[in-house]
Protein backbone atom coordinates (compact mmCIF):
# COMPACT_ATOMS: atom_id res chain seq x y z
CA UNK A 1 0.00 0.00 0.00
CA UNK A 2 1.52 2.70 -1.23
CA UNK A 3 1.26 6.56 -1.88
CA UNK A 4 -0.61 5.44 -4.88
CA UNK A 5 -3.93 5.14 -2.88
CA UNK A 6 -5.61 7.60 -1.53
CA UNK A 7 -6.82 8.12 1.87
CA UNK A 8 -10.34 7.31 1.24
CA UNK A 9 -9.63 3.96 -0.84
CA UNK A 10 -7.12 2.78 2.33
CA UNK A 11 -10.20 3.35 4.87
CA UNK A 12 -12.27 1.13 2.46
CA UNK A 13 -9.41 -1.82 2.07
CA UNK A 14 -9.71 -1.67 5.54
CA UNK A 15 -13.44 -1.76 6.29
CA UNK A 16 -13.05 -5.07 4.12
CA UNK A 17 -10.35 -6.40 6.21
CA UNK A 18 -7.45 -5.36 4.63
CA UNK A 19 -5.06 -4.23 7.67
CA UNK A 20 -1.99 -3.09 5.36
CA UNK A 21 -4.34 -0.51 4.62
CA UNK A 22 -4.78 0.47 8.34
CA UNK A 23 -0.98 0.71 8.63
CA UNK A 24 -0.87 2.94 5.74
CA UNK A 25 -3.52 4.87 6.63
CA UNK A 26 -2.18 5.24 11.27
CA UNK A 27 0.85 6.26 9.44
CA UNK A 28 -0.23 8.96 7.42
CA UNK A 29 -2.33 10.40 9.83
CA UNK A 30 -1.14 9.96 13.18
CA UNK A 31 1.11 13.13 13.77
CA UNK A 32 -1.61 15.31 12.17
CA UNK A 33 -4.57 13.89 14.22
CA UNK A 34 -2.16 13.69 17.54
CA UNK A 35 -1.16 17.36 17.16
CA UNK A 36 -4.38 18.96 16.64
CA UNK A 37 -5.51 17.14 19.83
CA UNK A 38 -2.67 17.65 21.49
CA UNK A 39 -2.93 21.57 20.71
CA UNK A 40 -6.23 21.78 21.87
CA UNK A 41 -6.37 19.88 25.40
CA UNK A 42 -4.77 20.94 28.02
CA UNK A 43 -2.06 18.37 28.89
CA UNK A 44 -0.81 14.93 27.03
CA UNK A 45 -2.54 12.28 29.05
CA UNK A 46 -6.41 13.87 28.09
CA UNK A 47 -4.72 14.11 24.23
CA UNK A 48 -3.41 10.40 24.51
CA UNK A 49 -6.53 9.64 25.32
CA UNK A 50 -8.57 11.22 23.11
CA UNK A 51 -6.51 9.92 20.21
CA UNK A 52 -6.53 6.99 21.10
CA UNK A 53 -10.66 6.98 21.29
CA UNK A 54 -10.56 8.57 18.30
CA UNK A 55 -9.07 5.50 16.65
CA UNK A 56 -11.48 3.14 18.51
CA UNK A 57 -14.52 4.68 17.38
CA UNK A 58 -13.22 5.29 13.71
CA UNK A 59 -12.47 1.11 14.04
CA UNK A 60 -15.90 0.56 15.27
CA UNK A 61 -18.04 2.71 11.81
CA UNK A 62 -15.08 0.95 9.47
CA UNK A 63 -18.50 -0.65 7.78
CA UNK A 64 -20.26 2.63 8.01
CA UNK A 65 -17.37 4.29 6.10
CA UNK A 66 -19.16 6.37 2.85
CA UNK A 67 -16.49 8.56 0.84
CA UNK A 68 -18.89 11.39 0.80
CA UNK A 69 -15.64 13.92 2.31
CA UNK A 70 -12.25 13.83 2.66
CA UNK A 71 -11.13 10.53 4.97
CA UNK A 72 -9.21 13.50 7.28
CA UNK A 73 -12.37 15.62 7.48
CA UNK A 74 -14.41 12.71 9.27
CA UNK A 75 -11.00 11.77 11.81
CA UNK A 76 -10.95 15.24 12.65
CA UNK A 77 -14.42 15.41 13.10
CA UNK A 78 -14.65 12.50 14.81
CA UNK A 79 -11.66 14.22 17.16
CA UNK A 80 -13.62 17.06 17.57
CA UNK A 81 -16.70 15.54 18.70
CA UNK A 82 -14.84 14.42 21.36
CA UNK A 83 -12.86 17.50 22.51
CA UNK A 84 -15.72 19.03 22.99
CA UNK A 85 -17.09 16.38 24.86
CA UNK A 86 -14.09 16.63 26.93
CA UNK A 87 -14.59 20.58 27.41
CA UNK A 88 -17.61 19.86 28.73
CA UNK A 89 -16.84 17.61 31.39
CA UNK A 90 -13.34 18.80 32.46
CA UNK A 91 -13.94 22.70 32.96
CA UNK A 92 -12.56 25.32 32.96
CA UNK A 93 -9.61 24.63 31.11
CA UNK A 94 -6.08 24.78 31.71
CA UNK A 95 -4.05 27.69 32.67
CA UNK A 96 -0.95 29.50 31.29
CA UNK A 97 1.05 27.59 33.89
CA UNK A 98 0.18 23.91 33.01
CA UNK A 99 1.11 25.61 28.96
CA UNK A 100 4.11 25.99 30.36
CA UNK A 101 4.46 22.76 31.70
CA UNK A 102 3.43 21.45 28.14
CA UNK A 103 5.56 23.26 26.10
CA UNK A 104 8.57 22.32 28.59
CA UNK A 105 7.72 18.39 27.53
CA UNK A 106 7.77 19.08 23.81
CA UNK A 107 10.16 17.89 21.62
CA UNK A 108 12.70 20.28 20.35
CA UNK A 109 13.96 19.78 17.12
CA UNK A 110 17.58 18.33 17.44
CA UNK A 111 18.71 19.75 13.81
CA UNK A 112 18.17 22.90 15.38
CA UNK A 113 20.92 25.05 15.91
CA UNK A 114 22.19 26.31 19.34
CA UNK A 115 21.44 30.08 18.78
CA UNK A 116 18.48 30.13 17.35
CA UNK A 117 16.76 27.71 20.07
CA UNK A 118 16.02 30.57 22.50
CA UNK A 119 14.50 32.75 19.92
CA UNK A 120 12.64 30.04 18.44
CA UNK A 121 11.57 28.73 21.79
CA UNK A 122 10.30 32.39 22.79
CA UNK A 123 8.41 32.32 19.34
CA UNK A 124 6.97 29.12 19.85
CA UNK A 125 6.13 29.78 23.60
CA UNK A 126 4.43 32.84 22.72
CA UNK A 127 2.34 30.88 19.51
CA UNK A 128 1.29 28.70 22.32
CA UNK A 129 0.15 31.07 24.82
CA UNK A 130 -1.65 32.61 21.69
CA UNK A 131 -3.02 29.61 20.97
CA UNK A 132 -4.32 28.78 24.52
CA UNK A 133 -5.75 32.30 24.62
CA UNK A 134 -8.20 31.85 22.17
CA UNK A 135 -11.64 30.46 22.80
CA UNK A 136 -12.24 27.30 21.83
CA UNK A 137 -14.22 27.70 19.00
CA UNK A 138 -11.90 29.83 17.71
CA UNK A 139 -8.77 27.77 18.45
CA UNK A 140 -10.18 24.72 16.94
CA UNK A 141 -10.85 26.85 13.25
CA UNK A 142 -6.86 27.89 13.68
CA UNK A 143 -5.77 24.63 14.40
CA UNK A 144 -8.44 22.97 11.61
CA UNK A 145 -6.62 25.30 9.07
CA UNK A 146 -3.29 24.84 9.96
CA UNK A 147 -2.72 21.54 11.14
CA UNK A 148 -5.64 19.53 9.45
CA UNK A 149 -4.79 22.22 6.13
CA UNK A 150 -8.79 22.20 5.74
CA UNK A 151 -10.54 24.86 3.81
CA UNK A 152 -13.72 26.67 5.21
CA UNK A 153 -16.13 24.43 3.99
CA UNK A 154 -14.70 21.53 5.66
CA UNK A 155 -13.94 23.23 8.77
CA UNK A 156 -17.69 24.23 8.60
CA UNK A 157 -18.90 20.52 8.28
CA UNK A 158 -16.49 19.36 11.20
CA UNK A 159 -18.01 22.42 13.33
CA UNK A 160 -21.27 22.58 12.34
CA UNK A 161 -21.09 26.11 11.86
CA UNK A 162 -21.44 28.56 8.74
CA UNK A 163 -18.90 28.89 6.25
CA UNK A 164 -19.20 33.09 7.42
CA UNK A 165 -18.84 31.98 11.14
CA UNK A 166 -15.56 29.67 10.44
CA UNK A 167 -14.08 32.70 8.77
CA UNK A 168 -14.88 35.60 11.63
CA UNK A 169 -13.78 33.01 13.98
CA UNK A 170 -10.64 33.03 12.18
CA UNK A 171 -10.26 36.48 11.52
CA UNK A 172 -10.26 37.40 14.99
CA UNK A 173 -7.98 34.42 16.18
CA UNK A 174 -5.69 35.42 13.11
CA UNK A 175 -5.74 38.75 14.62
CA UNK A 176 -5.12 37.64 18.02
CA UNK A 177 -2.16 35.62 17.06
CA UNK A 178 -0.96 38.85 15.18
CA UNK A 179 -0.84 41.37 18.12
CA UNK A 180 0.62 38.71 20.38
CA UNK A 181 3.38 38.49 18.15
CA UNK A 182 3.57 42.42 17.68
CA UNK A 183 4.43 42.98 21.41
CA UNK B 1 -0.37 50.76 3.32
CA UNK B 2 -2.61 51.25 6.65
CA UNK B 3 -2.45 48.34 9.04
CA UNK B 4 -5.94 47.44 8.05
CA UNK B 5 -5.16 46.53 4.69
CA UNK B 6 -2.07 44.73 5.51
CA UNK B 7 -3.98 42.47 7.77
CA UNK B 8 -6.62 41.95 5.00
CA UNK B 9 -3.72 40.59 2.81
CA UNK B 10 -2.38 38.26 5.44
CA UNK B 11 -5.60 36.73 6.21
CA UNK B 12 -6.00 36.28 2.48
CA UNK B 13 -3.00 34.43 2.71
CA UNK B 14 -3.53 32.18 5.65
CA UNK B 15 -7.21 31.54 3.65
CA UNK B 16 -5.82 30.65 0.63
CA UNK B 17 -3.02 28.51 2.06
CA UNK B 18 -0.44 30.72 0.72
CA UNK B 19 2.35 31.13 3.03
CA UNK B 20 2.03 33.39 5.75
CA UNK B 21 3.53 34.34 8.36
CA UNK B 22 1.48 32.91 11.33
CA UNK B 23 1.51 30.00 9.12
CA UNK B 24 4.81 29.15 8.74
CA UNK B 25 5.66 30.08 12.08
CA UNK B 26 3.25 27.36 13.05
CA UNK B 27 4.92 24.70 11.43
CA UNK B 28 8.23 25.76 13.28
CA UNK B 29 6.53 24.74 16.36
CA UNK B 30 7.45 20.82 17.86
CA UNK B 31 5.55 17.99 15.98
CA UNK B 32 4.88 16.16 18.71
CA UNK B 33 3.65 12.21 17.54
CA UNK B 34 2.38 9.88 19.67
CA UNK B 35 4.73 7.18 21.48
CA UNK B 36 5.18 4.11 19.96
CA UNK B 37 3.21 2.53 23.34
CA UNK B 38 0.26 4.79 21.78
CA UNK B 39 1.39 3.55 17.88
CA UNK B 40 0.97 -0.11 19.34
CA UNK B 41 -2.16 0.01 21.14
CA UNK B 42 -3.61 1.76 18.22
CA UNK B 43 -3.01 -1.18 15.36
CA UNK B 44 -3.66 -3.98 18.11
CA UNK B 45 -7.34 -2.75 18.50
CA UNK B 46 -7.65 -2.38 14.61
CA UNK B 47 -6.34 -5.90 14.10
CA UNK B 48 -8.37 -7.12 16.82
CA UNK B 49 -11.89 -5.34 15.16
CA UNK B 50 -10.53 -7.30 12.18
CA UNK B 51 -9.93 -10.59 13.53
CA UNK B 52 -13.17 -10.50 15.43
CA UNK B 53 -15.36 -8.99 12.79
CA UNK B 54 -14.03 -10.04 9.53
CA UNK B 55 -17.39 -10.27 7.12
CA UNK B 56 -17.14 -9.18 3.80
CA UNK B 57 -18.27 -5.47 3.51
CA UNK B 58 -21.90 -5.38 1.61
CA UNK B 59 -21.71 -2.86 -1.26
CA UNK B 60 -25.27 -2.17 -1.77
CA UNK B 61 -26.33 0.76 -3.78
CA UNK B 62 -28.41 2.86 -2.48
CA UNK B 63 -31.38 2.93 -5.34
CA UNK B 64 -32.00 -0.69 -4.77
CA UNK B 65 -34.02 -0.03 -1.46
CA UNK B 66 -35.76 2.84 -3.25
CA UNK B 67 -37.02 1.45 -6.89
CA UNK B 68 -38.42 -1.62 -4.42
CA UNK B 69 -40.50 0.75 -2.60
CA UNK B 70 -41.38 2.19 -5.93
CA UNK B 71 -42.27 -1.12 -7.35
CA UNK B 72 -44.30 -2.34 -4.64
CA UNK B 73 -46.14 1.08 -4.08
CA UNK B 74 -46.88 0.04 -8.58
CA UNK B 75 -47.99 -2.97 -7.96
CA UNK B 76 -50.50 -2.00 -5.28
CA UNK B 77 -52.19 0.42 -6.84
CA UNK B 78 -51.60 -2.21 -10.27
CA UNK B 79 -54.03 -4.57 -7.88
CA UNK B 80 -56.08 -1.71 -6.29
CA UNK B 81 -57.20 -0.53 -9.87
CA UNK B 82 -57.63 -4.30 -11.29
CA UNK B 83 -60.04 -5.09 -8.05
CA UNK B 84 -60.95 -2.36 -6.71
CA UNK B 85 -64.54 -1.65 -8.66
CA UNK B 86 -65.46 -5.41 -8.03
CA UNK B 87 -65.31 -5.38 -4.43
CA UNK B 88 -66.75 -1.90 -4.33
CA UNK B 89 -69.61 -2.96 -5.65
CA UNK B 90 -70.21 -5.90 -3.46
CA UNK B 91 -69.44 -3.67 -0.85
CA UNK B 92 -73.44 -3.04 0.59
CA UNK B 93 -73.90 0.82 0.72
CA UNK B 94 -75.60 2.75 3.00
CA UNK B 95 -79.31 1.62 4.09
CA UNK B 96 -81.40 4.45 3.01
CA UNK B 97 -79.75 4.26 -0.19
CA UNK B 98 -79.96 0.60 -1.25
CA UNK B 99 -82.06 0.29 -4.09
CA UNK B 100 -84.48 -2.97 -4.17
CA UNK B 101 -81.89 -4.73 -6.87
CA UNK B 102 -78.87 -4.56 -3.97
CA UNK B 103 -81.36 -6.00 -0.94
CA UNK B 104 -82.60 -8.54 -3.25
CA UNK B 105 -78.62 -9.37 -3.37
CA UNK B 106 -78.97 -10.49 0.59
CA UNK B 107 -81.27 -13.59 0.53
CA UNK B 108 -78.48 -15.90 -0.53
CA UNK B 109 -76.37 -15.82 2.03
CA UNK B 110 -79.43 -15.37 4.82
CA UNK B 111 -80.08 -18.92 3.03
CA UNK B 112 -77.07 -20.31 4.08
CA UNK B 113 -77.51 -18.92 7.51
CA UNK B 114 -80.90 -20.63 7.64
CA UNK B 115 -79.36 -23.58 6.82
CA UNK B 116 -76.92 -23.47 9.58
CA UNK B 117 -79.43 -22.27 11.97
CA UNK B 118 -77.77 -18.81 12.09
CA UNK B 119 -79.81 -15.72 12.92
CA UNK B 120 -78.26 -13.00 10.85
CA UNK B 121 -79.40 -9.40 9.78
CA UNK B 122 -81.09 -10.80 6.59
CA UNK B 123 -83.41 -13.19 9.03
CA UNK B 124 -84.50 -10.22 11.25
CA UNK B 125 -85.43 -8.54 7.76
CA UNK B 126 -87.16 -12.00 7.02
CA UNK B 127 -89.12 -11.98 10.20
CA UNK B 128 -90.42 -8.09 9.20
CA UNK B 129 -91.95 -9.97 6.27
CA UNK B 130 -93.65 -12.73 7.11
CA UNK B 131 -96.27 -10.07 8.99
CA UNK B 132 -96.00 -7.68 6.06
CA UNK B 133 -97.36 -10.38 3.77
CA UNK B 134 -100.27 -10.52 6.25
CA UNK B 135 -100.95 -7.55 4.97
CA UNK B 136 -100.00 -7.55 1.36
CA UNK B 137 -99.90 -10.98 0.59
CA UNK B 138 -98.07 -11.75 -2.70
CA UNK B 139 -97.02 -15.18 -3.31
CA UNK B 140 -93.61 -14.20 -3.59
CA UNK B 141 -93.08 -11.08 -0.93
CA UNK B 142 -91.92 -13.32 1.53
CA UNK B 143 -89.05 -14.48 -0.57
CA UNK B 144 -87.67 -10.90 -0.87
CA UNK B 145 -86.32 -8.93 2.16
CA UNK B 146 -88.56 -5.91 2.71
CA UNK B 147 -86.48 -2.98 1.66
CA UNK B 148 -85.54 -0.39 4.71
CA UNK B 149 -88.43 1.72 5.19
CA UNK B 150 -87.00 4.98 4.13
CA UNK B 151 -86.42 3.35 0.55
CA UNK B 152 -89.64 4.82 -2.02
CA UNK B 153 -88.22 4.45 -5.39
CA UNK B 154 -89.45 2.01 -7.93
CA UNK B 155 -87.30 -0.64 -8.42
CA UNK B 156 -85.78 -0.45 -12.21
CA UNK B 157 -86.38 -3.70 -14.93
CA UNK B 158 -83.28 -4.79 -13.67
CA UNK B 159 -83.44 -4.99 -10.39
CA UNK B 160 -86.35 -6.95 -10.37
CA UNK B 161 -84.96 -9.22 -12.43
CA UNK B 162 -82.30 -9.50 -10.53
CA UNK B 163 -85.14 -9.62 -7.73
CA UNK B 164 -86.55 -12.81 -9.67
CA UNK B 165 -83.13 -14.14 -9.97
CA UNK B 166 -82.58 -14.12 -6.54
CA UNK B 167 -85.73 -15.19 -4.94
CA UNK B 168 -85.91 -19.45 -5.84
CA UNK B 169 -83.16 -20.37 -3.40
CA UNK B 170 -84.90 -18.37 -0.53
CA UNK B 171 -87.80 -19.62 -1.29
CA UNK B 172 -86.90 -23.05 -1.48
CA UNK B 173 -85.25 -23.01 1.97
CA UNK B 174 -87.55 -20.49 4.00
CA UNK B 175 -90.70 -21.23 2.68
CA UNK B 176 -91.78 -24.77 2.49
CA UNK B 177 -95.36 -24.20 2.24
CA UNK B 178 -96.04 -21.84 -0.38
CA UNK B 179 -99.79 -22.08 -1.06
CA UNK B 180 -100.21 -20.81 2.57
CA UNK B 181 -99.75 -17.16 1.20
CA UNK B 182 -102.62 -17.50 -0.36
CA UNK B 183 -104.94 -18.19 2.36
CA UNK B 184 -103.55 -15.67 4.41
CA UNK B 185 -103.91 -12.92 2.04
CA UNK B 186 -107.89 -13.71 1.87
CA UNK B 187 -107.90 -13.55 5.44
CA UNK B 188 -106.62 -10.35 5.50
CA UNK B 189 -108.91 -9.15 3.02
CA UNK B 190 -111.65 -9.59 5.29
CA UNK B 191 -109.86 -7.85 7.94
CA UNK B 192 -109.20 -4.86 6.04
CA UNK B 193 -111.85 -4.33 3.57
CA UNK B 194 -110.80 -0.72 3.08
CA UNK B 195 -107.92 -2.17 1.32
CA UNK B 196 -109.01 -4.66 -0.78
CA UNK B 197 -108.47 -2.70 -3.89
CA UNK B 198 -105.11 -2.34 -3.49
CA UNK B 199 -104.39 -5.64 -1.72
CA UNK B 200 -106.37 -7.91 -3.78
CA UNK B 201 -104.20 -6.86 -6.94
CA UNK B 202 -101.38 -7.60 -4.88
CA UNK B 203 -102.52 -10.56 -3.46
CA UNK B 204 -104.15 -12.68 -6.46
CA UNK B 205 -101.76 -15.33 -7.22
CA UNK B 206 -99.54 -14.61 -9.53
CA UNK B 207 -98.97 -16.93 -12.41
CA UNK B 208 -97.14 -14.90 -15.02
CA UNK B 209 -93.37 -14.91 -13.94
CA UNK B 210 -93.13 -11.48 -15.08
CA UNK B 211 -95.54 -9.57 -13.72
CA UNK B 212 -94.85 -11.11 -9.85
CA UNK B 213 -91.51 -9.10 -9.72
CA UNK B 214 -93.44 -5.95 -10.38
CA UNK B 215 -96.36 -6.04 -8.48
CA UNK B 216 -94.77 -7.82 -5.78
CA UNK B 217 -92.71 -4.81 -5.29
CA UNK B 218 -95.39 -2.74 -5.97
CA UNK B 219 -97.29 -4.11 -3.57
CA UNK B 220 -94.82 -3.81 -0.74
CA UNK B 221 -93.86 -0.11 -1.46
CA UNK B 222 -97.80 0.50 -1.27
CA UNK B 223 -98.57 -1.29 1.81
CA UNK B 224 -95.09 -0.55 3.65
CA UNK B 225 -96.81 2.82 4.79
CA UNK B 226 -99.82 1.61 5.23
CA UNK B 227 -98.98 -1.75 7.17
CA UNK B 228 -96.36 -0.21 9.46
CA UNK B 229 -98.72 0.06 12.45
CA UNK B 230 -99.25 -3.83 11.90
CA UNK B 231 -95.59 -4.73 11.22
CA UNK B 232 -93.64 -5.68 14.11
CA UNK B 233 -90.72 -3.87 14.76
CA UNK B 234 -87.37 -5.55 13.86
CA UNK B 235 -86.45 -7.76 16.76
CA UNK B 236 -82.81 -5.80 16.82
CA UNK B 237 -85.13 -2.12 16.76
CA UNK B 238 -87.80 -3.35 19.43
CA UNK B 239 -85.14 -4.58 21.91
CA UNK B 240 -83.16 -0.88 21.08
CA UNK B 241 -86.03 0.78 22.14
CA UNK B 242 -87.06 -1.36 25.04
CA UNK B 243 -83.70 -1.05 26.08
CA UNK B 244 -84.01 3.06 25.46
CA UNK B 245 -87.30 3.14 27.77
CA UNK B 246 -87.90 0.45 30.13
CA UNK B 247 -85.29 1.68 32.44
CA UNK B 248 -86.51 5.42 32.68
CA UNK B 249 -88.30 5.77 35.35
CA UNK B 250 -90.52 8.37 33.67
CA UNK B 251 -93.85 7.83 32.54
CA UNK B 252 -93.44 7.00 29.02
CA UNK B 253 -96.23 5.87 27.28
CA UNK B 254 -96.07 2.84 25.52
CA UNK B 255 -97.58 3.07 21.38
CA UNK B 256 -100.91 3.58 22.25
CA UNK B 257 -103.49 0.79 21.60
CA UNK B 258 -104.22 1.54 18.24
CA UNK B 259 -101.30 0.99 16.99
CA UNK B 260 -101.05 -2.92 19.06
CA UNK B 261 -104.42 -3.79 17.66
CA UNK B 262 -104.20 -4.52 14.32
CA UNK B 263 -101.31 -6.78 14.80
CA UNK B 264 -103.05 -10.48 13.87
CA UNK B 265 -103.46 -12.74 16.21
CA UNK B 266 -103.12 -15.16 13.48
CA UNK B 267 -99.76 -14.23 12.96
CA UNK B 268 -97.62 -16.34 15.16
CA UNK B 269 -99.81 -19.69 13.97
CA UNK B 270 -99.32 -18.76 10.47
CA UNK B 271 -95.88 -17.81 10.92
CA UNK B 272 -95.66 -21.26 12.91
CA UNK B 273 -97.20 -23.02 10.06
CA UNK B 274 -95.29 -21.31 6.96
CA UNK B 275 -92.36 -20.60 7.97
CA UNK B 276 -89.84 -21.32 11.02
CA UNK B 277 -88.11 -17.62 10.61
CA UNK B 278 -91.55 -15.69 11.02
CA UNK B 279 -91.70 -17.53 15.02
CA UNK B 280 -89.80 -14.98 17.21
CA UNK B 281 -91.41 -12.03 15.76
CA UNK B 282 -95.08 -13.50 16.64
CA UNK B 283 -93.29 -14.50 19.77
CA UNK B 284 -92.52 -11.02 21.12
CA UNK B 285 -95.77 -10.10 20.19
CA UNK B 286 -97.39 -11.86 22.34
CA UNK B 287 -94.82 -11.12 25.14
CA UNK B 288 -96.24 -7.62 24.87
CA UNK B 289 -98.81 -6.59 27.48
CA UNK B 290 -102.21 -5.48 25.97
CA UNK B 291 -105.10 -3.79 27.44
CA UNK B 292 -107.63 -1.62 27.16
CA UNK B 293 -107.28 0.04 30.50
CA UNK B 294 -105.23 2.80 30.36
CA UNK B 295 -103.03 2.42 33.23
CA UNK B 296 -101.53 -0.45 31.54
CA UNK B 297 -99.22 1.87 30.23
CA UNK B 298 -98.10 2.93 33.44
CA UNK B 299 -95.41 0.96 35.67
CA UNK B 300 -96.78 -1.02 37.72
CA UNK B 301 -96.45 1.05 40.80
CA UNK B 302 -98.07 3.90 39.27
CA UNK B 303 -100.90 1.89 38.12
CA UNK B 304 -101.70 0.42 41.93
CA UNK B 305 -100.72 4.09 42.72
CA UNK B 306 -103.92 5.27 40.52
CA UNK B 307 -106.31 2.54 42.17
CA UNK B 308 -105.81 3.38 45.46
CA UNK B 309 -106.61 7.56 44.39
CA UNK B 310 -109.72 5.65 42.77
CA UNK B 311 -110.62 4.62 46.08
CA UNK B 312 -110.02 7.48 47.44
CA UNK B 313 -112.30 9.70 45.51
CA UNK B 314 -115.05 6.54 45.72
CA UNK B 315 -114.67 5.25 42.28
CA UNK B 316 -114.34 1.49 44.07
CA UNK B 317 -116.21 -0.30 40.70
CA UNK B 318 -113.84 1.54 38.44
CA UNK B 319 -110.57 0.47 40.93
CA UNK B 320 -111.77 -2.98 41.23
CA UNK B 321 -112.15 -3.64 37.97
CA UNK B 322 -108.37 -2.00 37.05
CA UNK B 323 -107.39 -4.06 39.70
CA UNK B 324 -108.31 -6.95 37.89
CA UNK B 325 -107.19 -6.30 35.04
CA UNK B 326 -103.82 -5.01 36.24
CA UNK B 327 -104.12 -9.03 38.77
CA UNK B 328 -104.27 -10.41 34.79
CA UNK B 329 -101.40 -8.52 32.84
CA UNK B 330 -99.51 -9.17 36.13
CA UNK B 331 -100.20 -12.15 37.81
CA UNK B 332 -97.01 -12.81 39.30
CA UNK B 333 -96.68 -9.35 40.64
CA UNK B 334 -96.93 -8.89 45.03
CA UNK B 335 -99.40 -6.72 45.10
CA UNK B 336 -99.46 -4.20 48.51
CA UNK B 337 -101.26 -5.80 51.74
CA UNK B 338 -104.24 -2.58 50.98
CA UNK B 339 -104.85 -3.77 47.87
CA UNK B 340 -104.34 -7.68 47.50
CA UNK B 341 -107.82 -8.22 49.44
CA UNK B 342 -109.82 -5.98 48.01
CA UNK B 343 -112.69 -7.15 46.01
Amino acid sequence: MGEAYSDEKLMLAYADGDLRAFDTLYARTRGMLYRFILRSVPDRASADELFQETWSRLIASRERYRVEAKFSTWLLQIAHNLIIDSFRRARPQAGAEETETVLRELDVPEHERPEQVLSDFEQRRRLQLALDGLPDEQREAFLLRVEGALGLAEIAQITGAGQETVKSRLRYAFAKIREKFAE
Amino acid sequence: MSNNQQFEREFEKFLNEEDSRIAALYRKLPRPEPDAKLDASVLAMARRAAATAPRPRAHTPRWIPALSAAAVVALAAGIAFRTGPTVWQQQPAPAAQKPVGENAAAPAPAAAHVETNQRTEADALKDQAAPQNAIAPAPRSDAVPAAPPAYSAPAGPETRALLRKMEPPVRRADAPAPQAFPKRAAQEQEKKPAETGAAAGASAPMQQSGAVGDLDVQARDRTRDESSQSIPERPALKAREEKTTRPMPVETPPPPPAREQPVPQSAPTDAAAESTIAAPAAKTLQRAPRSKDPNARLYPEHWLENIRTMLREDQRDEALRSLAEFRRLYPNYHLPDDLRDLK
